[in-house]
C-alpha cells in the first residue's frame, strides 16, 4: 500500500511548484498514479509511507494539447486514452493511436498520462519510444524566488536510464512538444506475453512519409523500446531509407542495420530477432495505414490468408 | 495525518465523509460506504474487479487515490440495476450464463457497460479490446462476449435470437439450459463474499510470513506487538490446543509454522486488531529469530541421498510414489518397430481465482467455533479443525461463503485455523482478507512435472508398451500431492489399450511453494505428455492423429492401465465428433500447416491485431496475416468421475414444502460451476415442481448432511444423484397420499412444472394443493438420499484396481497461428467434444468447457509461477500472466452423452476434463504450423522463436524474421 500523511491537489502550477519546493523529504508528485500505486505492493517496494503526495491532475494549465507552429504541445495531464478519442491528435501524431491501443487497457489509459510514462523512464516504455520518433521535447518548470523558470530538454536527453531522467527534484514536467506529422503513416508494433495489459518485451514506433509520387521515402522515423536501458531511435535504418525506394528489398536492408542496437541484459538474442522483424512490419503497417501496400507483401498475404 | 474531506456523488446520492489521505477510491467505496460490489482482486490494476465510473469514465478504483474522486460523480455496479430491474447488459449476462463464480462479474459488467456507452454498435473485436482490462478465470470469456453482443442488439432493437431456456418444449428441466439461480445477485454486485461480510465488533487479521525457505525458529517474541493499543491478540503455534496438522492426505502442515519454516510465505504468527493498519504495524513488532537450514528447491536433488530433509517422517523427501505395472514392457521394447522417447516438462501454475482467500471466524452462543470461508471442502475442514482445537466435532462449524473461484486451490485449510484460534483467543469475530500477493505466495500451485517417456509401437501404429516416469515437485507440504500422483499414474498413458505399461509417479518434498489440487489433479500434466508422444509417433509412422488414436483407443471390455475392465466407453464417438465439427483434413502430423485446406473456417476468431476501433475494416485482416503461419493439432483425453480409488459418498435431504415449493438441504459446494442450478433442475424434475421453486441450502456443516468437496468432477455425479434419490423418497410419500386421496393406483400419479395428475383420469391439481392435501392427512413429504460411488484402492506394488465406476472422454482440435517475427502463438479456434454422460444443463456445460479450454491455453502459452531459491518473482498479476479477452479463441463445443449405467441420473461430469486436452492440442498445432516440438510448457514467444530459428537455419539464424517479413 502507498501511505501518505498529506494528499495535496493544487489547482495552479505555481501552487504545485510551491508545494513541491516546501515538501518534506521523500514527498512525490503524482499524476495518474497507475505506476505509483502498483509499485507500493509486496514483491516490488512493499508498503511505502510518504510524507506528502502532490497531485498535479487538477492543474488546469497542464491539461489538453495545442498546436504550436509545426509542432504540437501535449500537456502533462494528457492521458493515453485521448490518443484514441481525439481525431486531431491521431492525425497529427499518426503513431499514437496505435501506441495507445497497446498501452495497458482502456481503464488505465483513462488515468495514465503520457508524461508520466516519460518520467517513469521504464526501458520498455511504450510512450517514450513514440515520443522519440516524434522528436519530443520535454518542457519543465521550477520555482525560484517566486518566479517560474522553464526549460526544454529533448526526450532523448531527458530519459537517461532505467528510472532515471534529467528532471530535477524541484521541477515539474509541464508537457511535451512534438512534431506535427500530419500526412505521415504511423504504426506501433509490440510484443509482450499477451495482448492486453502487456509489458513490452520489444515495441516499435514508426512514422513514414512517402514522396509525392509514392515511390520513395521522404522521411522515416523509427524508435524502439525494451531493447536497452533507454528507448532508442534507429538512425542508421532511417538514414538508409530516406530517399530510397519504397520496396521490400530496401526495407529488408534497413532491417539489417541493427548491429549493436540491443543492449538488454536478458533475452538479447530474442530481442535482436524481433527488432529486425519489427522494422519491416512497422514500416509496412505504417505504409498500409496510408493505403500503400508493397506488392511483395501482398503475395505473402495470399499464401496465409 | 490530515484526513480528506470527501464530498462527492455516489450512485446519484451526495456523500460527505472523511477519508484517510492515502485511501484509494476502492477503500472509500467498500469501507466507508459498504458498496462491496466493487471487488479487490489484485490491488494493482491488473484484473478489473474494481472498475467504476468516475465522471462517466471507467477506471480501476484500486489505482485511484480517493482524493481524485473528490467533487466527482461515481457510479458503481450497484447503480446499474434500477429498483431490482437488471440493466440490458446484466440481463445479457444472466441469459447467457456469463457468470460463474461471479467475482469478476461486477467489474466485467461495468466494462461491458462502458463498451456500449462508448460505442453502442461495437463489433466483437472491439468488445474484446474494451474488456481487455478485466480478467475472468472461470468462463473463458466466450459467454461474456455473447452477453455483450446480445445486450447490444437488444438495446439497438435488432436482437435476432433471444436466449431460450428450452424446457417448455421438452417436458423436462433436465437437458435444458435453465438460467443460473445465482446470476442476478452476481451481475448486480449484491452477493456478499467472505471479504465483503461485516460482523459487529469484528477484528482484522494480518499474518506474519516467513522470508526464509527453510529455517529453524529459535524464538518468537510477541510481547511488544501485544502491547500496541488496538491489538486484541497475537497467535502462534503455541496457541494450538490440540493436535496441530492439516492436509488433504497427510496432515503434515501446522496451522502456523511450528519450530521450522519450510517455504517463503509460510505463516509464522498472526495478529488480530481493531483495524488492518494496526495489525500490520504489530507484525513489525513481532521478533522472530531464525536459524537458516540448508534448503532444496529441485525434486531430483531432493531425492538424492544427503539432501536436506524437509519432514522427519519422510527422510527420503518422497511424499508419495505410485507404481502401475501391467505386462512386460522390456520385452516389447526389444521388438518394437518404432520407439519414441522424449522428456516433457510442465510448470507450476497459479489458480488465480479472482477472489483472494478471505474468512470470518467467531465463537457463537453455544461455544461453537464457526468459520465462514470460501472453502471447497467444509466437511474435511471441520474434521481437521476439531482435532487442531481439540473440540468435539459438533462444536466446530464450517459455513461456506460464496466461492469466488476455486479450481482446487481452496481445498486446503490454509488460513481457517488461524482465524479460529484468534476468535477463540480474543472472544471476538475476526476477519482475514488476503492480498493478491499473499494469495500467490502462500497457497498451492499446480504440480510442475518432469515426465520421461518411452513408447514402443509396431508399424501399424499400435502402441505395444509405454514407460512413464513422472517426478513432481510437491513443495514444502503434502497437501494433495499423494492424490495427484495417484490420478496422474492411473490416467498416465491415456485412453489407450496398451498391453504393457510401467508407470511411476513420484511426488517430492522441496522448499518451494507447496503444490496442491488444481483442476485435473495431475491428469493434465500426464496427458500433455501422452498426447504429444502420440503426435510424434503418428508423424513418424505417417498416420493421421485421429487414426493412431482409433487404433489404440479403449473399448468396452478393455483393461485400463490399472487393469480395470471398462464398461461403456465413448472415446470413439468423441473422436468422431471433434473430427467432424472441425472439418479436420485427414493426414499425418508432418508440418502440414502451410498447405492444409481446413484452416480459416468460421469456427475461428479473427486474429487479434489491436486497434479494431481505429483501423478500417479492410485493413484489419491483411495486417494480421503477414508473416504468420497457421496449423492445427488435436489431442484426446480421459478422466475418472468422483473420488479416486476409494468409496465416495454424498447425502441430501428434501422437503416438498408449502406452496408447492421445495427445500433441498445438502452440503454441496458451489464454486462457480453452477451446481446449485443443476440440483434445482434435478429436484424440479424429480419432484414435479419448477426450478425456481427449489431452495438449495445449506453449505453448513452444522445444518446439512455431508456432501463433501467440490473437486474430482464429483458434484453432479455424487450430489446430483443423492438429491435425485432424496426427491424420489419425498415424492413417493406425497404420491402415496395423493393416490389414496384420489383413490387411484400410485403408479399413475405424475407431476411436472408445479402440477400433479393421475394419468388417464381427470384428477389434476397444483403441487401447492397436493402438499396441502398431504399435510392435512398428517404427512410432511420429506425424503433423504445417499449415493455411493464404489472405487477400489490400488495395489501398492502393481497399482491394479478399479479407481472409478464412471469414466469420461474428450477430444479437442486447436487451430493456431504462429508469428514468425515474434514467436507469439495465437489460438484462433478450439473444437471440443466431451462426453458428459447426460447433459443436465447444456449451456452450463459449454461454460465449463470454455473455462477449461482457456485455463489450458494459459498453461500452454503464458502462465508460469516462477521461483528462485523458493522466492517467487511472479507475486502479482503484472508478472503472473493470465489470458485476457484478447487471447482467447472461438470455442466450438460438442456434447456427447454416453449415459452412466450405474447411477440413477446417468450424468457424469465435465468440470475438470475440459482442461486436459487443450495444451497438447495447441502444442501439436504449433508443430503442424511450423515444425517445432515444444516439450516444456509454457510455449512463450521466446521459446517458440528460439526453436524456430534452430529448426530453420542453424547457420544464418538471424535471417529468419527478415525472410518471413
Amino acid at each position: 500500500m502507498l501511505y501518505c500523511e498529506k494528499y495535496e491537489m493544487p489547482e495552479s502550477l505555481e501552487c504545485a511548484l510551491e508545494l513541491l519546493a516546501h515538501a518534506p523529504e521523500g514527498s512525490r508528485l503524482i499524476a495518474g498514479g497507475t505506476d505509483l500505486l502498483p509499485w507500493a505492493r509486496e514483491g516490488r517496494a512493499g508498503d511505502v509511507a510518504l510524507p506528502m503526495l502532490v497531485d498535479i491532475t487538477r492543474v488546469s494549465e497542464l491539461d489538453g494539447f495545442e498546436p504550436e507552429g509545426e509542432k504540437i504541445r501535449l500537456g502533462a495531464n494528457l492521458v493515453f486514452q485521448k490518443f484514441l478519442e481525439e481525431k486531431s491528435l491521431g492525425n497529427s501524431l499518426p503513431c499514437m493511436p496505435f501506441c495507445a491501443v497497446w498501452f495497458a487497457d482502456d481503464q488505465i489509459r483513462e488515468q495514465a498520462t503520457l508524461v508520466g510514462n516519460l518520467v517513469n523512464a521504464s526501458p520498455a516504455a511504450d510512450g517514450t519510444s513514440a515520443m522519440l520518433a516524434l522528436n519530443g521535447i520535454v518542457e519543465t518548470a521550477r520555482l525560484d524566488g517566486g518566479k517560474v523558470f522553464r526549460r526544454q530538454v529533448s526526450v532523448d536527453e531527458f530519459v537517461m536510464g532505467p528510472g532515471r531522467t534529467a528532471l530535477n527534484s524541484d521541477e515539474i514536467v509541464t508537457g511535451v512538444l512534438c512534431d506535427d506529422l500530419q500526412g505521415y503513416g504511423g504504426a506501433f508494433e509490440k510484443v509482450g506475453h499477451r495482448r492486453s495489459l502487456a509489458i513490452s518485451t520489444v515495441c516499435a514506433a514508426c512514422l513514414v512519409k512517402p514522396s509525392e509520387d509514392g515511390r520513395t521515402f521522404d522521411d522515416v522515423r523509427l524508435a524502439m523500446a525494451g531493447i536497452g536501458p533507454t528507448p532508442v531511435r534507429l538512425i542508421r535504418s532511417e538514414m538508409f531509407l530516406k530517399g530510397n525506394e519504397i520496396s521490400a528489398r530496401a526495407i529488408a536492408s534497413a532491417s539489417e542495420m541493427t548491429a549493436g542496437l540491443v543492449k538488454s541484459r536478458t533475452r538479447k538474442e530474442y530481442r535482436s530477432h524481433v527488432v529486425k522483424g519489427f522494422i519491416g512490419r512497422a514500416i509496412a503497417n505504417a505504409l498500409e495505414n496510408l493505403g500503400i501496400r508493397l506488392p511483395e507483401m501482398e503475395r505473402e498475404d495470399r499464401a496465409y490468408a | 495525518m490530515r484526513n480528506l474531506e470527501m464530498n462527492l456523488t455516489v450512485n446519484g446520492r451526495k456523500v460527505s465523509k472523511l477519508a484517510k489521505p492515502h485511501a484509494r477510491l476502492i477503500d472509500f467505496l467498500r469501507d466507508e460506504l459498504n458498496l462491496t460490489g466493487t471487488k479487490e482482486g489484485c490491488g494493482a490494476g491488473e484484473c478489473g474487479t474494481c472498475s467504476v465510473f468516475l465522471d462517466g469514465r471507467l477506471v480501476k478504483s484500486c489505482l485511484l487515490p480517493a482524493a481524485k474522486a473528490n467533487g466527482s460523480e461515481i457510479e458503481t455496479v450497484e447503480s446499474l440495476a434500477k429498483a431490482g430491474r437488471l440493466s440490458a447488459l446484466q440481463k445479457g449476462f444472466y441469459e447467457t450464463g456469463a457468470s460463474q463464480c461471479g467475482y469478476c462479474i461486477p467489474g466485467m459488467v461495468m466494462a461491458a457497460t462502458a463498451t456500449l456507452r462508448e460505442n453502442p454498435n461495437a463489433g466483437l473485436e472491439e468488445i474484446k479490446e474494451r474488456l481487455g482490462g478485466n480478467i475472468c478465470r472461470c468462463t473463458g470469456y466466450s459467454k461474456i462476449f455473447e452477453a455483450v453482443e446480445i445486450a447490444r442488439d437488444s438495446l439497438n432493437c435488432s436482437l435476432q435470437n433471444p436466449v431460450d431456456e428450452g424446457f417448455f418444449s421438452s417436458g423436462s428441466f433436465i437437458g435444458t439450459s435453465v438460467r443460473r439461480m445465482d446470476a442476478p445477485s452476481k451481475v448486480s454486485g449484491r452477493l456478499k463474499y467472505a471479504g465483503d461480510m461485516i460482523y459487529p465488533d469484528m477484528l482484522h487479521m494480518q499474518v506474519l510470513r516467513s522470508q526464509h525457505a527453510h529455517a529453524r525458529i529459535t524464538s518468537i517474541d510477541t510481547s511488544e506487538a501485544e502491547r500496541i493499543p488496538g491489538v486484541a491478540c497475537v497467535i502462534t503455534a503455541e496457541d494450538v490446543p490440540g493436535k496441530d496438522g492439516f492436509g488433504v492426505f497427510v496432515h503434515d502442515q501446522p496451522v502456523m509454522a511450528r519450530g521450522v519454516v519450510r517455504y517463503v510465505g509460510e505463516a509464522v504468527a498472526a495478529v488480530a486488531a481493531e483495524d488492518i493498519d494496526t495489525a500490520k504495524s504489530a507484525l513489525e513488532r513481532i521478533a522472530v529469530a531464525y536459524e537458516p537450514l540448508p534448503a532444496v528447491f529441485n525434486p531430483q536433488e531432493a531425492m538424492q541421498a544427503g539432501a536436506p530433509v524437509i519432514h522427519d517422517y519422510a527422510p527420503d523427501n518422497i511424499v508419495k510414489h505410485i507404481p502401475v505395472r501391467k505386462g512386460d514392457t522390456k520385452r516389447e521394447f526389444s521388438r518394437a518397430d518404432l520407439i519414441v522417447e522424449e522428456t516433457f516438462r510442465t510448470q507450476p501454475v497459479e489458480h488465480a481465482y479472482l477472489e483472494p482467500e478471505a474468512g470470518i471466524a467467531n465463537v457463537d452462543y453455544d461455544d461453537v467455533v464457526t468459520v465462514i470461508s470460501p472453502s471447497q471442502n467444509i466437511t474435511h475442514h471441520r474434521h481437521m479443525l476439531a482435532k487442531i482445537i481439540d473440540k468435539p466435532i459438533n462444536k466446530v462449524r464450517f459455513i461456506m461463503s460464496p466461492v469466488g473461484g476455486g479450481f482446487g486451490g481452496k481445498e486446503d485449510m490454509i488460513y481457517q485455523g488461524m482465524l479460529a484460534l484468534a476468535a477463540m483467543k480474543s472472544d471476538r469475530p475476526v476477519r482475514l482478507v488476503y492480498t493478491r500477493e499473499e494469495s500467490i505466495v502462500s497457497t498451492a500451485k499446480r504440480h510442475p512435472a518432469t515426465i520421461q517417456y518411452r513408447m514402443a509401437l509396431n508399424s501399424t501404429g499400435k502402441v505395444t508398451a509405454a514407460e512413464f516416469r513422472m517426478v513432481s515437485d510437491g513443495g514444502a507440504y503434502g497437501m494433495s500431492t499423494e492424490g495427484v500422483m495417484r490420478k496422474a499414474a492411473i490416467l498416465s498413458c491415456g485412453p489407450y489399450d496398451i498391453p504393457n505399461v510401467k508407470v511411476d509417479t513420484i511426488g517430492v518434498y522441496t522448499n518451494n511453494t507447496p503444490s496442491g489440487a488444481f483442476r485435473t489433479f495431475g491428469a493434465m500434466q500426464a496427458q500433455f505428455a501422452t498426447e504429444s508422444m502420440l503426435d510424434i509417433a503418428a508423424g513418424r509412422l505417417g498416420l493421421d492423429p485421429f487414426e493412431i488414436r482409433r487404433r489404440n483407443m479403449m473399448r468396452e471390455g478393455s483393461l485400463t492401465h490399472t487393469r480395470q475392465k471398462l464398461g461403456t466407453v465413448s472415446i470413439d464417438r468423441v473422436l468422431d465428433a471433434a473430427e467432424r465439427s472441425s472439418h479436420w483434413e485427414y493426414g499425418a502430423p508432418t508440418v502440414r500447416g502451410p498447405t492444409r485446406k481446413d484452416l480459416g473456417t468460421d469456427g475461428n476468431r479473427l486474429p487479434c491485431t489491436l486497434g479494431a476501433r481505429i483501423r478500417r475494416g479492410d485493413q484489419f485482416k491483411s495486417g494480421a496475416s503477414r508473416s504468420k503461419v497457421r496449423g492445427r493439432g488435436m489431442a484426446a483425453s480421459w478422466y475418472g468421475i468422483a473420488r479416486t480409488a476409494t468409496i465416495d459418498r454424498a447425502g441430501a435431504w428434501v422437503e416438498l414444502d408449502d406452496g408447492g415449493t421445495a427445500k433441498v438441504v445438502t452440503g454441496v459446494t458451489e464454486i462457480g460451476e453452477g451446481i446449485l442450478t443443476l440440483l434445482a433442475q434435478i429436484a424440479a424434475d424429480e419432484l414435479g415442481v419448477r426450478p425456481q421453486d427449489v431452495t438449495i441450502g445449506d453449505n453448513d456443516t452444522a445444518r446439512s448432511p455431508e456432501a463433501a468437496h467440490a473437486g474430482a468432477t464429483r458434484q453432479t455425479y455424487m450430489i446430483g444423484n443423492s438429491v435425485a434419490l432424496a426427491c424420489r423418497e419425498a415424492r413417493s410419500r406425497l404420491d402415496a397420499e395423493i393416490a389414496d386421496h384420489w383413490n387411484v393406483p400410485v403408479e399413475i400419479v405424475e407431476a411436472f412444472n408445479g402440477e400433479i395428475w393421475a394419468k388417464g383420469t381427470n384428477f389434476k391439481t397444483t403441487m401447492e394443493d397436493a402438499v396441502d392435501i398431504a399435510k392435512r392427512r398428517g404427512i410432511v413429504p420429506v425424503g433423504s438420499g445417499t449415493f455411493t460411488a464404489k472405487g477400489t484402492g490400488l495395489d501398492p506394488v502393481d497399482g491394479s484396481g478399479s479407481p472409478w465406476q464412471a469414466y469420461v472422454y474428450g477430444c479437442q482440435v486447436a487451430e493456431v497461428e504462429v508469428d514468425l517475427v515474434t514467436g507469439e502463438v495465437q489460438v484462433l479456434g478450439i473444437w471440443a467434444a466431451h462426453d458428459v454422460g447426460r447433459a443436465i444443463n447444456p449451456r452450463g456445460i459449454e461454460g465449463q468447457i470454455e473455462g477449461g479450454v482457456v485455463q489450458g491455453l494459459g498453461q500452454a502459452l503464458m502462465e508460469h509461477y516462477k521461483q528462485v531459491e523458493g522466492r517467487t518473482s511472479t507475486s502479482g498479476f503484472a508478472k503472473y500472466i493470465l489470458p485476457t479477452s484478447l487471447d482467447v479463441p472461438k470455442i466450438n463445443s460438442t456434447i456427447i452423452e454416453d449415459r452412466d449405467p450405474l447411477s440413477p441420473l446417468g450424468a457424469k461430469g465435465i468440470g475438470e476434463p475440459s482442461l486436459v486436452p487443450t495444451a497438447p492440442a495447441i502444442i501439436n498445432g504449433i508443430y503442424d504450423a511450423v515444425g517445432i516440438r515444444i516439450t516444456s510448457l509454457p510455449a512463450t514467444p521466446e521459446k517458440v522463436l528460439e526453436a524456430l530459428i534452430e529448426r530453420r537455419d542453424p547457420e544464418s539464424r538471424m535471417h529468419l524474421a527478415i525472410a518471413a517479413e
